[in-house]
């Protein structure tokens, strides 16, 4: 074997030890994250959030007197990537996981991770399609969809509203396409009237002919319902106020970014919408994007704090079980019931199927900020 | 179609590395490895099966990835089990919720299905050439995810279908790789591949001595939809869930760019390509985490594997544009060497 030859077979060698997992971990929780950081999923999850919140834990003197590893993964945004990391996560001594917002990675992270009998937690997936498909061991951090459309349907005929138009999108996941059908039930339910369904695209610049449907409904609709993505929420919310077709627009969290108000413009006033969780003063949610401001972490939106109420999911779940068996954790999830997290003040797992049922925010826009003007918990959630 | 006896060696050879590869990862890896090595397989296969169109017409395909869809989707529908079908697709037509098939026939229905459809759409796209094929072949991507997308009833949409049985293993994976490589060469070194690659050079001479360019194409892209049909069935049934994204832009990138890198002309340079990309990526995402390394912990750095990526397609662009293996295949390489050592001048 000549020089080059061993020096190829060394490197080789190398590369080989480079991609072996890391060593099991000492004793205390381990949490493995399958996190969307980059690709096109990464506003939606809270990787920096889950940091920050293992940070201050490990601060405080750990859970049940441990520390807290965390082992961070990037997806890429692609589910077979999160599938292969979650192996590598339990090969590497994962106690739970957390997982990215689609089911198409988190199911398949569940399946591999239910030999272990260990949960998988999504930190920004809103979908209770995941924990039907994986019911022994998937669980939302946030609500699910159909609780937040229930919620803003309460709402909605709260303020007096009977008839709703609903938009209706197919181009970005189920959110958009299946929101307002659990948002229709919950209001015919409580004895409202669905008059009408208006399809859009996400992207479009111009909702005018949307608009002008609206307007030209055979029965005049009081109020409309979208599970519509920032920027286009806003665009959709200044074309009414600039066509004067002053009808409120209710929406969940898709609305919830800054750049909604200087979008919507004079439409501003029309929005309300249910989000997951609200700094306002005095709440838990703005002392820890303080606390975590201040530890040099970049707070970006709401996922940032779903990211710590995941890690408090976990540690209350370990601390009642008593153990980081990833199999008593997961049972103990199961249990929680009341619980108060960062951005939500009850968080209960108990009899729901792996989506919890939690304390919400509704928001609207009042000279030219958000503020907060209710905190529901739907009474009836329709089924997934 | 008769092949020469050096190409079936060094196609066998090939094939070969991959089966050792494959049975040292099935004896001795961690199970994280096990599966990194299958994603690798059934990129393999589909970067074999686009080199097959690609390569010989010289035809850039960005519709591969949509054979791959459909052969997917049609295995999840027919081997899911009743059970989860009654939930998951509660609504679906022509009665698919109450029967179940067993993996196999799935996958053989599957290719067929695949087949069908890449016959109807490859009527059309043999008659054109260069940038209006490419465009028929983008258009027939998106076709294919819209219809996926929107047939609710049938696939779930937008939403993962889930509960297919993970049925395969490693062993037929690199069974099927290595039948892909070896038909890949077959069709590249036989009569056929070589007057269609005749034809992708110089159309006018090629057409001239009477080769049947029309027909050579179609023959190239239904074996290159057969490849990716079985790449497609593969991939279904090792990760049990797939969604329409799973067969749209990324995976086509990903595959494109792998043959590119390792040069479309050959079926050794489609296997170098894809083991680079792969080895390359998973190094990278090793380093972006922020590993302790030599006693040193390296900073987080997210990110690295899309900009490595990058990387690869602009240095081979600029420094080697037709490939780190232009048109050279493994036993082209050893061919040239062993002349050079019986002192032939070669070029």
């Amino acid at each position: 074997m000549n020089s080059t030859h061993k020096r190829t077979l060394a490197a080789l060698l190398a590369g080989v030890a480079l991609t072996l997992p890391a060593a099991a971990q000492e004793d205390g929780l381990v949490i493995g994250h399958a996190a969307a950081v980059t690709g096109l999923l990464a506003p939606y999850d809270g990787p920096d959030g889950v940091a920050c919140r293992v940070a201050q834990i490990n601060d405080a003197g750990g859970i049940l007197g441990k520390p807290v590893t965390l082992l961070t993964r990037d997806t890429k945004s692609d589910p077979v990537t999160a599938a292969n990391i979650a192996q590598e996560l339990i090969d590497a001594g994962a106690d739970v996981l957390f997982g990215p917002p689609t089911d198409d990675g988190l199911i398949p992270m569940a399946g591999l991770a239910l030999g272990q009998g260990m949960a998988v937690l999504s930190v920004g997936s809103t979908q209770p399609a995941f924990p039907q498909a994986s019911p022994e061991n998937g669980y939302l951090v946030p609500y699910g969809d159909n609780a937040s459309g229930a919620a803003a349907a309460e709402l909605a005929y709260a303020a007096g509203h009977r008839k709703a138009a609903l938009m209706i999108a197919h181009d970005v996941g189920a959110y958009s396409l299946v929101t307002p059908e659990y948002f229709a039930q919950a209001f015919e339910k409580l004895g409202g009237k669905i008059v009408g369904r208006v399809a859009y695209h996400h992207g479009l610049a111009d909702y005018t002919p949307q608009v002008t449907e609206i307007s030209n409904m055979a029965e005049k609709p009081d109020v409309i319902f979208g599970a519509i993505l920032v920027p286009d929420a806003g665009v959709f919310l200044r074309t009414l106020a600039s066509a004067d077709v002053n009808i409120p627009v209710y929406g969940t969290d898709g609305f919830d970014d800054p750049s909604l108000i200087p979008v919507s413009g004079e439409g501003g006033k029309l929005a309300t919408f249910i989000t997951h969780g609200f700094p306002s003063e005095g709440s838990a949610l703005k002392a820890f994007y303080e606390d975590c401001a201040a530890r040099g972490f970049n707070v970006q939106n709401i996922f940032f704090g779903l990211g710590g109420e995941a890690v408090d999911v976990v540690k209350t779940a370990v601390e009642a079980a008593g153990s980081f068996e990833p199999a008593a954790i997961n049972a103990a999830i199961r249990e929680i019931q009341g619980m108060k997290g960062i951005a939500s003040g009850s968080i209960t797992y108990k009899d729901q199927n792996g989506t919890p049922l939690k304390e919400m925010v509704a928001l609207q826009i009042k000279d030219g900020a958000f503020v907060e003007v209710a905190r529901p918990t739907p009474a009836w959630v329709p089924a997934p | 179609m008769m092949i020469e006896r050096r190409a079936l060696v060094g196609a066998v050879v090939l094939g070969l590395c991959i089966a050792v590869a494959g049975l040292l990862v099935w004896g001795f890896a961690a199970p994280y490895h096990q599966r990194l090595f299958f994603t690798f397989l059934v990129n393999l296969i589909a970067v074999v099966g686009l080199q097959v169109f690609m390569g010989n017409s010289d035809i850039t395909h960005f519709g591969h990835v949509g054979f791959m869809g459909i052969s997917a989707y049609v295995t999840a529908i027919l081997a899911t089990p009743v059970a989860v079908k009654r939930s998951a697709l509660a609504t679906a037509p022509f009665g698919v919720n109450t029967f179940e098939l067993s993996p196999l026939v799935a996958v053989l229905f599957a290719i067929l299905i695949t087949l069908a459809v890449a016959f109807l759409v490859g009527l059309m796209m043999v008659r054109q050439a260069g940038i209006a094929a490419t465009i028929a072949t983008v258009a027939f991507l998106v076709i294919v995810h819209v219809v996926v997308m929107n047939w609710v009833d049938l696939t779930r949409g937008p939403r993962a279908f889930y509960g297919i049985p993970p049925k395969a293993t490693i062993g037929w994976a690199v069974a099927t790789a290595f039948g892909a490589i070896v038909l890949a060469r077959a069709f590249r070194d036989s009569r056929w591949g070589l007057q269609l690659r005749a034809s992708s050079e110089d159309v006018a001479a090629a057409s001239a001595v009477g080769v049947p360019i029309r027909k050579l194409r179609f023959a190239a892209w239904m074996l290159s939809a057969f490849i990716m049909a079985v790449a497609g069935a593969l991939f279904t049934l090792f990760v049990g869930t797939i969604s329409p994204k799973s067969f749209y832009f990324d995976l086509t990138f990903l595959t494109i760019a792998m043959l590119i890198l390792g040069g479309m002309h050959s079926v050794t340079g489609a296997v170098v390509g894809c083991v680079i990309v792969t080895a390359g990526v998973e190094t990278m995402r090793f380093l972006e985490s922020g590993p302790v390394f030599a006693g040193a912990k390296l900073p987080e750095m997210f990110g690295l594997t899309g900009f490595f990526l990058g990387l690869v397609i602009v240095l081979s662009m600029a420094f080697r544009p037709s490939g780190l293996l232009g048109s050279d295949e493994i036993d082209d390489i050893w061919h040239r060497r062993r002349l050079r050592k019986a002192g032939v001048e070669v070029s």
